[in-house]
């Protein structure tokens, strides 16, 4: 032990050098910028937690009609990234955090927005209609324990992963004209 | 010293990560439409046979239909019209545009679930639109729709032929 502290003191006397030195034993293989040679007894141990990343999701989103009273429709591809652990799982899910706005049209809480998972590049997507809710999450995606992102032998073949929905918006004649918005929020989670 | 610091913060890191075991991340999109003023129809008997009561009485059959509509909130308007756009055939019977006699008449009555039925007895006509149904500013149907009827008649004139006729008349809904 003494003699690893003298060979930092020689080569490394300034605070520069110092915290050159931290940060090449702390990844753990880069070479020491101050040092050309370097033995320390260290064990470098990494967990790899559980993570969740939504990469992408459009910040807006038109629904449009096909015809008269023919209901409001739109397609959204949301990408993310997940690991899971061993025995762990994962999720994505959607919540219509603000309501439609104005009053006189469409209401999510009465049943009016609903969507469809129409593909996934991995991971198992909600199957059917599924009614959104501002009052709970609905399913988007599941993810199974060891699941990973890219690279195929077991994780996803593609980096990002990708999932499609398909909203829609029933077109009743009770409805006011006019325009009108409302918020979904899609949360990811890994464990 | 130095080196024992550097082996104190790796080990901390190692035990800080071992703790971070649940993710997660929230992204958020805005839905949007707009509803417009529109509407639909459907026709509900395709095929309505007008019948005589008894002999050298009028010619009498109903229409039936089912229909959608939603006018604008300010100013929008309404209606449900009716045109014969192909007269009777063949010749020989009945004409709306080139009656037979003076007098011979496709007249009809109106019945609506939703909106102002036409009153009274309206003449159907070959060259224009004529009323069934209208609506106002931001007039709504049921959800699941709404209904009306034509209740038709036609002269019968003795000089008509023996025979079948038959005749078109095409239904318009509008709305704005």
């Amino acid at each position: 032990m003494d003699g690893e502290v003298i060979l930092v003191r020689i080569y490394c006397r300034k605070r520069g050098c110092e915290r050159a030195l931290e940060i090449a034993l702390l990844l753990g293989g880069l070479s020491p910028l101050c040092a050309q040679t370097l033995t320390a007894g260290q064990t470098v141990a990494i967990t790899i937690s559980p993570a969740a990343k939504l990469n992408f999701i459009p910040a807006a989103l038109t629904l449009l009609s096909s015809g008269s009273f023919s209901a409001y429709s739109g397609s959204m591809t949301t990408q993310n990234e997940i690991r899971t652990s061993p025995s762990g799982a994962g999720s994505v899910t959607l919540q219509v955090t603000s309501e439609f706005s104005p009053t006189t049209g469409p209401r999510a809480s009465v049943g009016d927005l609903s969507y469809q998972c129409t593909a996934a590049s991995y991971g198992t997507v909600c199957s059917g209609i599924v009614t959104a809710s501002g009052s709970s999450q609905t399913p988007i995606a599941a993810y199974s324990g060891a699941s990973c992102t890219g690279g195929g032998s077991g994780c996803s073949n593609t980096d990002p992963n990708s999932v499609n929905i398909r909203f829609s918006v029933a077109d009743k004649s009770s409805f006011k004209t006019g325009n009108y918005t409302a918020t979904i929020t899609l949360s990811m989670s890994a464990t | 010293m130095r080196v024992i610091n550097l082996a104190t913060r790796s080990l901390l890191l190692g035990v800080v990560s071992a703790f971070a075991l649940a993710a997660q991340t929230t992204g958020t999109s805005t839905l949007s439409l707009n509803i417009p003023a529109e509407a639909s129809i459907t026709i509900t008997t395709p095929t309505t046979n007008l019948t005589a009561a008894s002999a050298f009485a009028p010619y009498t059959g109903t229409t039936g239909f089912s229909f959608s509509i939603r006018t604008s909130v300010s100013g929008g308007t309404g209606s449900i019209q009716l045109k014969i756009t192909s007269d009777f055939t063949p010749s020989g019977g009945p004409s709306v545009g080139t009656p037979p006699t003076a007098g011979d008449l496709l007249t009809y009555g109106c019945n609506a679930s939703t909106g102002t039925a036409c009153s009274g007895s309206q003449t159907a006509s070959t060259t224009v639109s004529t009323p069934v149904v209208v609506f106002g500013a931001d007039a709504h149907s049921p959800t699941a729709g709404a209904s009306g009827t034509v209740s038709w008649s036609l002269t019968n004139d003795t000089i008509y032929k023996s025979g079948s006729y038959n005749a078109t008349a095409t239904f318009t809904i509008s709305a704005t």
